[in-house]
Formats: C-alpha cells, structure tokens, sequence
C-alpha cells in the first residue's frame, strides 16, 4: 500500500484504461503535447501517441458531441473538459443527447461516456473559473456523477466509471489533486451509489462531498473539542445516491447537516436533506441543515473567496443555530 | 379495577365513528352485552354493547363526537370505583345538542401532548397548526423517545433554539425520572374485548369529512355535482382497493335450477303454517356452504405472507341500501340447516335495515353472495370485500330451453359467476367450487341432509 495524491490516483485510473481496451481513447484541450492542464495526462502522449491521447479546439459541444458518437460507435472516450464552467458549453450534448439516447432509442443505444473535469472554487481563478454545476448534472436522469474526495476514491471510482454502459461526469476538485491518501496496489473498484462513512460519531450527521468531505471533517474535529462526536458522511456519487446510508446514520445521530460548495439556493445537497427529512423524519431533533456558498458570483479576492465558501465554522454555527450544540 | 371501553372498527376500513347517543348516564351499572351507546358508522347506527361488566365510571366523549377507531370513549369499573388513571380521551368536540363532554380530569393528563398530535375529527378549528397556549415545542425524536420512555414532555424545560426540547433532554429527564423512588400508576390499555372487533389493521385515523357529509345526499339534478354520502366514499374505497390489490379472476356456471325451484315449493307450502319460506338465495347459500366445506381454501384470507383458513363460515349477503350497499354476514354457517339459515338471512336483512347490526356481522364475513335475481339479469361478477377470498354473483333464474338427453326441453337455469382473489386460489379450484354449488343446487335433496 502506497501514498500517492489523487492526480496520479487518477492518471493511474487513465492508463489502466488506456492499456485494457483498445477502444479507449482520450480526448480535450491540451491534454496531448502540453500533458494536461492539471497535468493528469504528463507522459501519456508520448506514450500511446495522438491517436488515442487527442488534443481538441476549444469547442466544448463539439468535444462532447464527438464523445457521444464516438461511444455510440463503439469506442470507449473519455472526454476531458478543462473545468465543469466550460462544460456549460456542452451541457446540450450532454443532457438533450448523452443522457436519453438509451431512453429514446428504446435501450438500441448505450452512451459508455466518461466526461472527466474540474470543479470547485478556492484558487482565486474568479468568477467564471471557480464554480460546482456538479449537482446541475446529477439532477438528470440518465447521467451518473461521481465525485471523489480522496486518491483512493479517485482510483476506485474511475475503475467503476470504466465499468458504466451510461454516462458518466466524473467531478475532481481543482484543489484536491494534490491531496495524498493511501492506494492499495491490489486491485479494488469503489462501486457508484454507496456512500462511505468517512468518521463516526453519534451526535451530529454531516453529509458532504468532494472538497467540503475536509471541510466536515475539519467540522468533525472542532466538534471532538466541544465533546461531541461528528459522523462524517462522503457521498462519493451523487447520481445514484446512497440515501439508506445516510439515513442510518442520522437515525443514529438526530441531526443531520449537508454541506457542499456550490451556491446555498438549490444546491444538490438540498436535494439530499430535503430526502433525510421526509425519512428520517420521527428521527430529527431539529430541521436537516443545509450549508452551502454565499449566493454571490466567487470573488476573485482571496480573502473574499474563501467567506463566500462554507468551512469548519459554518458548519458549527448551523449546528448551534439549529440544534443549540 | 378499570378497563377503557375504545370506539371498535365495526367494518372493514372504518376509521372513525360518530357517538350519536349514550344509552346508560354515568354511574349506571351495566352488564356484558348491554347496549351503552348509539354509533355512527360510514354505514349505519349500531348499538355499542358493554364488553366488560361494572359500573360505567365516566363518559368520555359528548354526544355527537365522531371519535377515530381505538380511541377510549368511556371508562367501566367495579362499583362504587374511583378513576385513578387519566385516560387519553379526545379532546372534547363542540357537540351537537351543545352539551359539553364531561371533564376528563383536571389535571392535563400524560398522553395529552399524544392526543394533540392526532387532532379529533369533529368539526374543529381550521387551523390546527396554531400552537395552542401551554404548547410543548419537541423535537421528533423527542417526541418519539419521550412516548417509549413515558415521560411527560410537559414537564421536560426545553433547552433547544427557542425552548425545543431536545433528544438530551428527554434522556436526561429519563435519568432523573428513574432516580425518583416513586413510580406513577400505568395508563390503562385499551379494552382487550374491542381486539375481536380487529379486521385488518386499520391506517391511521385520517382526517375525515366535517360533519355536513353526514347529511343525506340530496336528489341530483342534472348537471349537478352530488357531494358523496359517507357510504358512497366507503363503498369507492373498499371497491377500489379491492380492485387494486386483489387479482380477480372469474368463473362462470349455468345451473340448472328446476328441481331446486321445485322443492323450494314444496318446502314452502309445508312449512307455511311455521311462517318460513325459503328463499332462492337460501338455497344458493346452502350450496356454498357445503362447496366451502368440501373446499375451504376459499374460506380465507390473503395476508401478505400467508394464506389464512377461517375457522367458521360466515357467509356475507349484499344488501341493498337506499344509498348504497352493505355486506353483512351470517355467522357459523356451516352447522345450520336450511330453515335456519333461512331465518338468520331475513333478520340480518331486517336488522340491516334497522341499523342494529352487530360489528362482528359486519367485518366477520368469510365469503359473499351477491345475488341480482330480483332484477332480471342474466350475467354479472362481483367485486371481491376484501379480506374475503372470493364472492358469488348471482344472475335470474329464468326459463329457457336447455338440452336433456339430447331433447330440447325447457328448464329454469341460472347463471353463476365466482370471483376469486388469485392470490388464494387458481382456476381449477375455482371450477371445482363452483361445480359443487352446481351439483348441490341440481340435486337440492342434497342441501336438506
């Protein structure tokens, strides 16, 4: 068991899928000869050359439209899309097309797409650079969205991702590709719609995922030092959620609060406490919290950025406000 | 020592009940079997009988309260006994004549903050999210633990935002609770003699109608939108539900019925000096009594994961009403003889015209006869009452000509339609069944023995 950090957890996940199956191939802008905006793809195009490591025009529906024919072709493309914001340009192809091809033509067709890209704020890359449309996808029947939180994770997932006969958005966290975790060299694949409890505790639910996963495990330990025992819920993939997991513990616990980065007004996450309140309703001592992004475009300033993105504090402070914790 | 007397479930989805009228004033003694009270059903007033033997201690609820099934309504102990335990009445409703419920107890009783939860269904305020004075703030799981542990939420001081009490407060309060030497007297249970009345379990007690349904339905004229009685939503839920969970599935027989009209005549003529005439349906329910003897998977219920064989057969008759339809049943059919048979169908007939059926007639029923002769049609299927695992429709008996040993002669035959819950039973014992009740009716000397 090696400690690596999640960009070559992820790399790791390429090449595996790269060398099994020839089919595979890898496409987006500047993931060829400039080795990867996120230098996920370093060494890859003198590795299997252009064929299968394609660098595009920065033409994000075409990139998506031509990872959709080319799956329904047969091939198995992995799209890289520089950052989910971009992936705005595509969310055509990706909703109207990849998501309903195997609904509209009665199951004929199956779109096995990867759409691997960047999200999240933190990195003072402003407004247009630094947002979380995650959630927008997985409210789309059709798509799955993972979203892994640590190298493990990363590695595990994408190995699931490989495995999908549908389309698949696999979120990373622009500041999370450093974050190093522990990787076992045996091979292992982490399944979509099981969500992993990351810590236990018995007194508070804090549900979260990708980077906010640290933040509710920061949360955790300022709970630890008011005595109370935080369980940590990471979702790992949004679409399907693992709602059952996340219900047992807030049986467990009493309270529950879901925290995520994107904008506070109709994140994903009031999705998921709005599903633990009907569930788990005879079970609260208090409303599902919700904690997400000041509603406001990311400032560019640092200081500015990091108020407008939930942290350790927020959370405690809606504890308080809620449960008087 | 005290027993509750609770409103029964005196059909088969009822929900609530209307007490129309106490028969005995409080203190009044009373034995088993004694009348106490007139109950409003979706269908009809019955008489609430006594299940224990006593002194009737208190009346809880005024006259005119409809009360959700379960629910205590009145309290019987030995004579001259004190009430000690408070029971969970209902809150008293604004009764019809303007009289007032009898105070339950000074003291606001343990389970009231329960009682709150469920609001009465009498005419009441709109809004029952208003917070009452002297509200208690909980949380859910408060709430919950509070009821498993006993422990009156009254009593806890919230520590929550705005005063909600809290998890940790109840289970602190249960820590002192229990460091207290001395223990409270345990609310009384429910009566256990209402349990007979339990068909399925009921859903919750749902928020019915105000009490202006109540009031007959007026003629319609055309174009106009008819409120529905309280029978009418009771027959389009149980039909409806009926439809819905029970695959039906249907087999039809001509019967010939000449030589059971015959002796129908012969009978009648005898026994006219005794006053009793037998009818068609008499010998139809006979004949299903025998088939139902000889095959008694039809003589039960589905229950989800089992097949339920009913000790004794309880035949259900359809009975037209002025607005709609009950099915009340004969009960322990099968060691009666025709004659009596025949007498226990006309006084179910003349006591569910009165209203003065029993509970049990109205939810015991094993298997149903719905007989349509009297309108002169040939064919019908009728719709399973659930739990019941199949139903016989009945058409006319009519004159037609049949053929008998390869002769055309004229015979007096009766269609007869079995409808039977798929999930009981399958079609060849569907066949079989219907093949007994043919046989038996087409040698009526059968059903005499």
């Amino acid at each position: 068991m090696a400690e690596i950090i999640m960009r070559e957890a992820i790399a790791r996940g390429l090449r595996e899928a790269l060398d099994k199956d020839e089919r595979a191939f890898i496409m987006g802008e500047d993931v060829g000869a400039y080795q990867g905006a996120y230098a996920v793809t370093k060494g890859f195009f003198e590795k299997y050359g252009p064929e299968r490591v394609r660098d595009t025009p920065i033409a994000e529906g075409v990139m998506v439209g031509a990872g959709v024919g080319a799956a329904m072709a047969g091939q198995r493309p992995i799209v890289e899309i520089m950052t989910i914001n971009f992936l705005l340009l595509g969310i055509d192809q990706v909703v109207n097309h990849a998501a309903k091809l195997r609904y509209m033509s009665n199951g004929q067709l199956e779109v096995p797409l990867i759409i691997r890209t960047v999200t999240g704020g933190g990195a003072q890359l402003a407004a247009t650079h630094s947002q979380s449309f995650e959630g927008w996808f997985a409210s789309v029947p059709g798509i799955k969205v993972a979203i892994p939180s640590d190298p493990y994770d990363a590695l595990g997932l994408f190995r699931s991702a490989l495995d999908e006969r549908d389309p698949v958005i696999f979120a990373e966290h622009a500041l999370l590709y450093g974050f190093k975790g522990e990787v076992p060299d045996a091979p292992y694949k982490v399944p979509f719609g099981q969500a992993a409890v990351k810590r236990e505790g018995k007194d508070i639910t804090l549900v979260a995922y990708g980077r906010m996963v640290h933040v509710a495990q920061n949360a955790a330990k300022l709970f630890a030092e008011m005595g109370k025992q935080a369980e940590v819920i990471d979702v790992r993939t949004l679409r399907p959620l693992d709602l059952d997991t996340i219900v047992k513990s807030v049986k467990k616990t009493n309270r529950c609060i879901v925290v995520e980065e994107v904008w506070e007004t109709g994140g994903f996450g009031s999705w998921i406490a709005q599903s633990v309140q009907e569930a788990a309703f005879d079970d609260l001592d208090g409303p599902v919290g919700h904690v997400g992004g000041l509603d406001v475009p990311a400032p560019y300033n640092g200081v500015l950025e990091a108020a407008a993105i939930p942290d350790a504090k927020r959370v405690l402070q809606k504890a308080k406000e809620l449960f008087g914790m | 020592m005290a027993t509750e007397l609770t409103m029964p479930q005196m059909g088969y989805d009822m929900q609530e009940g209307t007490l129309v009228r106490w028969l005995k004033r409080e203190g009044a003694e009373v034995k088993v079997g004694d009348a106490i009270a007139e109950i409003e059903t979706d269908k009809a007033v019955v008489e609430f009988e006594a299940s224990e033997a006593g002194v009737l201690n208190k009346l809880l609820v005024a006259e005119g309260t409809s009360v959700p099934v379960g629910k205590p309504i009145a309290i019987i102990g030995a004579p001259g006994e004190k009430v000690t335990a408070p029971a969970a009445a209902p809150a008293p409703a604004p009764a019809a004549n303007g009289k007032g419920a009898p105070a339950s107890s000074p003291k606001r009783p343990p389970e009231a903050v329960e009682a709150r939860q469920e609001p009465v269904t009498a005419p009441a305020p709109a809004d029952d999210h208003a917070a009452a004075p002297g509200e208690v703030r909980a949380s859910p799981v408060a709430r919950k633990l509070a009821d498993e542990m006993g422990i009156d939420l009254s009593k806890i001081k919230g520590t929550g935002p705005g005063g909600r009490i809290t998890r940790d407060d109840v289970m602190a309060a249960d820590k002192s609770k229990a460091a207290k030497t001395e223990t409270k007297a345990e609310p009384q249970k429910p009566a256990e003699a209402t349990a007979r009345l339990a068909a399925p379990a009921p859903a919750a007690p749902k928020k019915e109608a105000p009490a202006a349904e109540h009031a007959p339905a007026p003629a319609a004229k055309p174009g106009e939108k008819v409120p529905l009685s309280k029978m009418r939503q009771q027959i389009a839920r149980v039909t409806t539900k009926s439809k819905q969970e029970i695959p039906h599935f249907y087999v039809t027989a001509e019967i010939d019925m000449t030589e059971a009209m015959k002796l129908r005549k012969q009978i009648n003529a005898s026994l006219e000096s005794e006053g009793i005439k037998i009818s068609v349906n008499d010998l139809i329910i006979k004949a299903c009594v025998g088939a139902l003897r000889k095959i008694p998977n039809l003589n039960s219920s589905y229950t989800g994961d089992a097949i339920q064989n009913h000790p004794s057969i309880n035949i259900g008759i359809a009975i037209a009403m002025e607005d709609g339809l009950i099915m009340p049943a004969i009960m322990d059919c099968a060691g009666k003889t025709l004659a009596q048979i025949s007498q226990a169908s006309k006084d179910l007939i003349t006591r569910a015209q009165k209203g003065t059926l029993h509970a049990q007639e109205y939810t015991g029923g094993t298997f149903s006869i719905s007989n349509m002769g009297m309108f002169e049609v040939t064919n019908f299927a009728a719709i399973i009452q659930p739990p019941q695992a199949g139903v016989l429709a009945v058409g006319t008996v009519m004159k037609k000509p049949v053929v008998r040993n390869d002769q055309v002669v004229i015979a007096e035959t009766m269609n007869a339609t079995l409808s039977v819950d798929h999930r009981v039973s399958d079609g060849a014992e569907g066949a079989k069944f219907i093949v007994e009740v043919k046989k038996d009716l087409e040698n009526p000397l059968s059903l005499l023995v």
